[in-house]
């Protein structure tokens, strides 16, 4: 082993050692792991910085939002307050923006850097959703495009307008995501050009909604029209957007612009556990390899390894701390205990899978063999790979969770129904759980467990153009009476006709109907109790 | 815990050649712009605000306005709404959930369910919570005044403060270079000459002393003898003082002051404000006028009293009450005695009109009057009522309001001469106040801004 000098023995670093520390990092992720990544483009920031790039979704540009505000102003207190802001923050560009903070000693810049700029740099350019819903290069162009346009738009319409529909539209982010493959993102330019197409074929062409001309009564007794649309649509900011029968040029627009901000976040959705995993993989795997090279010091190693420590560790569902909360008269502690749990961290899980994936091609064991013929054994580097091009969280864990991992972390599975007093322990980590335990987990993965699936069935296209949405629930999870009542009268905003929302469980029965009629909610249940 | 650890395979050793260096750029963007996020905390802060300024009206119509004034009540919780986006969200139904840290638990068991904490459900829930406890808002009586009276303004109040000054004051507004003679800074001026003179001198001083010293070495040498050519250094010698006469020439030249160097004084004319206002507060206290008459006409003088406060420097105020017969009065006397009789109100008027002579010169003081009453009056009063405002209240007032406090739709005697008056003068204002609620929106109906 070639013995080199430390690049730093103290904790403070300069732009020039930030240069020779990513070198070193590059070598060896795109020398020995053979990583793929975006150019990185490395930005040095103060904390306050940081705490906009929070507030801002993450994005470097973004249009103006007071609900942006709120964020900034709630991150500000709790970081007042003491809590510590991320080390970190990267963007899915072309060039990859890393942002790194100041107040990072160098072993957590070269950490960082081998994590975002190296990790996740890579699982954003080579994961398969990324590549069919993201695209790098074109990212920045479009919010500078959105940002530009909104602003537009608050000086001709008046910032209230603006943000009050934004508001609208953000409460149903998460149904203006497609579900299959769209054509290649368009460029600023090309955005603004397009715009003003689509702008003049609307003039050009009536909208449907309003070409229905009855041709006799009797007829429109009789004939039976076609529900609209003909299929139910889930994606319902797309459907309004390009049906909704009188709402502004411009407000077609800012939908569109909230509905590509939720598709470019949608892999990263999906994706989180995964990304992570395999991000504390490579800078583990890089700054064990710069230990070993000698280019960190002793006292470098055992820092990284409480940092790595820390964000990997995963308290039991029952870790409590105990706290000294003073004494009581009688002289005996006042100890307060103070759960700890907050539910599975990715960080941890995903990071063991991704460490259990390089043992079992290196030392498979019975098990692995058993469990995982198609890797145990093989090349680690290209069975890690084809994991990060091909997989999303709840496919990851259904592949790659193996009984190792799950008796390492003692997993057990609950079933948990309202209507029982009682929580079953449906599957523990032995030999009759393993496959229980795992199909669970996965499914806690799957986005339906924690988005309602809401789907357009029709309009009524003869009476007064109402919206009729599904809410199929799943597991028979109902909604959330009050909020989904606000949530209601902001579709309404949107849609600027009457809207229903009507609730059926798995057998198709009908659950409860939300019907809005000029901003008032109606709810009623219809499911007999 | 984690299997991986310590059975990390080394790779082979890569040199730098080859791998591309060049493809990464690192930035300090310290230096760039923060407070990206400024645009969008200031616009939730304006919506809070309007939030903010919601809740205290409501609040305000609902409980009246006896805390407004007093010191004691400094703070008030205002809870906002309306910036929260909803959420859509599941509530109950089943669930199938894995946790990590299994102790005891086989496949089968049955436990109770917990009370909240830990369940992904109660997650949801707390997460929620939080965001509805986290923007509430104390106000001090500072900002809660702010709210109350934004927006309000004493109508021509702006008129009186800029055009109608009447004094100015000489205001030392920096220095210029231009200016007349008495005006001259010397300091400063000498501050700039002196520097110059020595910078242009050095120089020519500098060589003079060179020239002197060559001059006093050749003569020396010259009285010496020991010199071959005593006719060539003595022609030197009178080139040399040739040259002392020129630099000292132009050492002379140098002037002593330049236009360059001159300052002078800056004065401005600045008005000087009339910074206090008096109020009189005016009341009928006739047998017609009952608790309820008073206690109404109060919250409107408190409410004008706390306006004005902000808005002056100093503000002084006079109570006067009548009956026929008007009288200057304590606050105290004001509010609480109760006297029996007729009603006469052009007495008060001539009253207030004869305070002003005597206590308040109009350069001074800005004169506003607020007057309450229940409408009564003898009927041959109301001419001179009227002639009274027409001639000597009104021109003198900033502002004067009448306010009208009665239980009844029946007119009084008074409103038709009042509001007939007030189409005329606009600065005059009449208004009716028949319950507790119409106080605040009356007073801002009253000095709403105008225009704008």
């Amino acid at each position: 082993m070639k013995a080199k000098e430390p690049l730093f023995t103290g904790s403070s670093w300069t732009m020039d050692l930030l240069f020779r520390i990513t070198d070193e990092v590059k070598i060896i992720a795109e020398g020995e792991l053979g990583l793929n990544c975006y150019t990185n483009e490395i930005r040095i920031i103060t904390s306050e910085q940081m705490l906009d790039a929070y507030a801002m979704n993450g994005m470097p540009v973004n249009y103006w939002h007071h609900s942006f505000g709120r964020e900034f102003l709630s991150h500000e207190r709790s970081y007042r307050k003491g809590s510590s802001l991320a080390y970190e923050i990267v963007i899915n560009t072309d060039p990859c923006l890393v942002f790194c903070m100041e107040d990072n000693t160098a072993t957590m810049q070269a950490l960082v850097i081998a994590h975002a700029g190296f990790g996740h740099n890579h699982f954003f350019k080579n994961n398969y959703l990324f590549k069919q819903w993201t695209h790098a290069h074109a990212i920045i162009d479009y919010l500078e495009f959105s940002r530009n346009f909104v602003a537009e738009c608050e000086k001709k319409y008046g910032i209230v307008e603006v943000e009050d529909f934004l508001t609208a539209c953000h409460t149903w982010k998460y149904y203006g995501i497609d579900h299959s493959p769209r054509s290649e993102a368009l460029s600023a330019v090309e955005e603004r050009n397009q715009m003003r197409e689509r702008a003049e074929s609307r003039q050009r062409n009536l909208n449907v909604i309003w070409r229905i001309i009855p041709e006799s009564k009797d007829d429109l007794d009789d004939k039976k029209l076609p529900t609209f649309p003909v299929d139910p649509e889930g994606n319902l900011l797309y459907f309004i957007e390009k049906n909704a029968p009188s709402l502004p040029d411009w407000k077609r627009e800012i939908i569109r612009i909230v509905r590509k901000q939720s598709q470019y976040f949608y892999p990263q959705m999906l994706t989180k556990g995964m990304n992570e995993g395999f991000a504390c993989f490579t800078h583990y795997f890089i700054m064990n390899r710069l230990h070993e090279k000698g280019l960190i010091t002793e006292g470098s190693w055992m820092e990284f390894l409480a940092d790595h420590t820390g964000v990997t560790s995963q308290p039991d569902f029952d870790a409590k701390i105990r706290v000294l909360r003073g004494y009581d008269p009688s002289g005996q502690p006042i100890v307060e205990e103070i759960p700890i749990y907050r539910g599975i961290n990715p960080y941890g899980i995903f990071f063991a899978i991704f460490m259990d994936i390089k043992r079992m091609c290196e030392n498979p064991t019975e098990e692995d063999k058993k469990w995982f013929p198609e890797i145990a054994g093989k090349p680690w580097l290209p069975a890690i790979k084809w994991a990060v091009e091909n997989f999303k969280d709840e496919s990851f864990l259904r592949q790659y969770l193996s009984p190792k991992v799950m008796r390492d972390y003692r997993l057990f599975a609950i079933h948990d129904d309202e209507e029982d007093d009682e929580i079953l322990i449906s599957a523990v980590h032995d030999d009759d759980g393993y496959r229980d335990v795992r199909r669970t987990i996965a499914n806690m993965y799957d986005i339906h467990e924690h988005l309602p699936d809401f789907e357009v069935v029709d309009v009524d296209l003869r009476g007064d153009r109402m919206m009729k949405i599904r809410h199929t629930a799943h597991k028979n999870k109902s909604l959330d009476i009050e909020e989904t009542k606000k949530a209601l009268v902001m579709l309404g905003k949107l849609w600027e006709y009457p809207v229903t929302l009507t609730s059926i469980n798995r057998d198709g029965e009908h659950m409860s109907t939300w019907v809005l009629v000029d901003d008032d909610v109606e709810h009623s249940h219809t499911a007999s109790e | 815990m984690f299997s991986g650890k310590g059975s990390m395979k080394l790779g082979e050793f890569i040199e730098k050649s080859e791998v591309d260096m060049s493809d990464y750029r690192i930035v300090d963007s310290r230096k760039n712009t923060k407070g990206k996020s400024l645009q969008n905390s200031q616009r939730y802060i304006e919506r809070q605000k309007d939030d903010r300024k919601k809740a205290i009206r409501e609040k305000i119509a609902q409980d009246g306005i006896k805390d407004l004034g007093s010191d004691e009540k400094k703070r008030l919780r205002v809870k906002l709404r309306g910036t929260e986006e909803p959420h859509i969200g599941h509530s109950g139904g089943v669930s199938d959930r894995v946790y990590p840290g299994n102790k005891k638990y086989g496949a089968g068991d049955r436990l109770p369910r917990p009370d909240g904490g830990g369940g992904e459900g109660g997650r949801d829930a707390s997460d929620h919570g939080e965001g509805d406890d986290d923007f509430y808002f104390e106000l001090s009586t500072e900002e809660w005044q702010d709210a109350v009276f934004d927006g309000l303004e004493i109508p021509d109040m702006v008129k009186k403060f800029l055009a109608g000054v009447e004094e100015f004051e000489l205001k030392h507004a920096g220095l210029t270079n231009d200016g007349p003679p008495n005006k001259m800074n010397i300091v400063k001026t000498m501050a700039r000459s002196l520097p110059r003179r020595t910078a242009f001198r050095l120089p020519h001083m500098k060589r003079k002393q060179d020239l002197e010293d060559e001059i006093k070495q050749l003569e020396k040498e010259l009285a010496s003898g020991a010199v071959a050519d005593p006719d060539a250094i003595a022609k030197r010698i009178d080139i040399l003082k040739g040259e002392v006469k020129e630099v000292e020439r132009k050492l002379a030249s140098i002037p002593f002051l330049e236009k360059h160097d001159l300052r002078f004084n800056r004065h401005e004319m600045v008005p000087v404000p009339i910074a206090q206002a008096v109020m009189f507060c005016m009341m009928d206290v006739s047998g017609s006028m009952e608790e309820w008459h008073k206690e109404m006409a109060k919250r409107f003088f408190l409410l004008l009293y706390l306006f004005l406060r902000r808005n002056y420097e100093r503000v002084a105020v006079v109570f006067l009450r009548h009956t026929t017969e008007a009288r200057e009065v304590t606050e105290e006397e004001f509010f609480t005695d109760r006297d029996t009789g007729g009603t006469r109100v052009s007495s008060v008027l001539e009253l207030m009109k004869e305070i002003v002579g005597k206590r308040f010169p109009l350069s001074e003081w800005n004169i506003y009057g607020c007057q309450a009453s229940d409408g009564d009056d003898w009927r041959d009063d109301l001419p001179v009522v009227e002639e009274c405002m027409t001639e000597s209240i009104l021109p003198i007032s900033q502002y004067y309001a009448y306010v009208e406090v009665r239980q009844t739709t029946r007119a009084s005697e008074l409103w038709p001469t009042m509001n007939s008056l007030s189409q005329i003068h606009d600065n005059l204002a009449v208004a009716l106040v028949t319950d507790q609620r119409d106080i605040y929106p009356v007073f801002r109906k009253l000095f709403e801004k105008q225009g704008e």
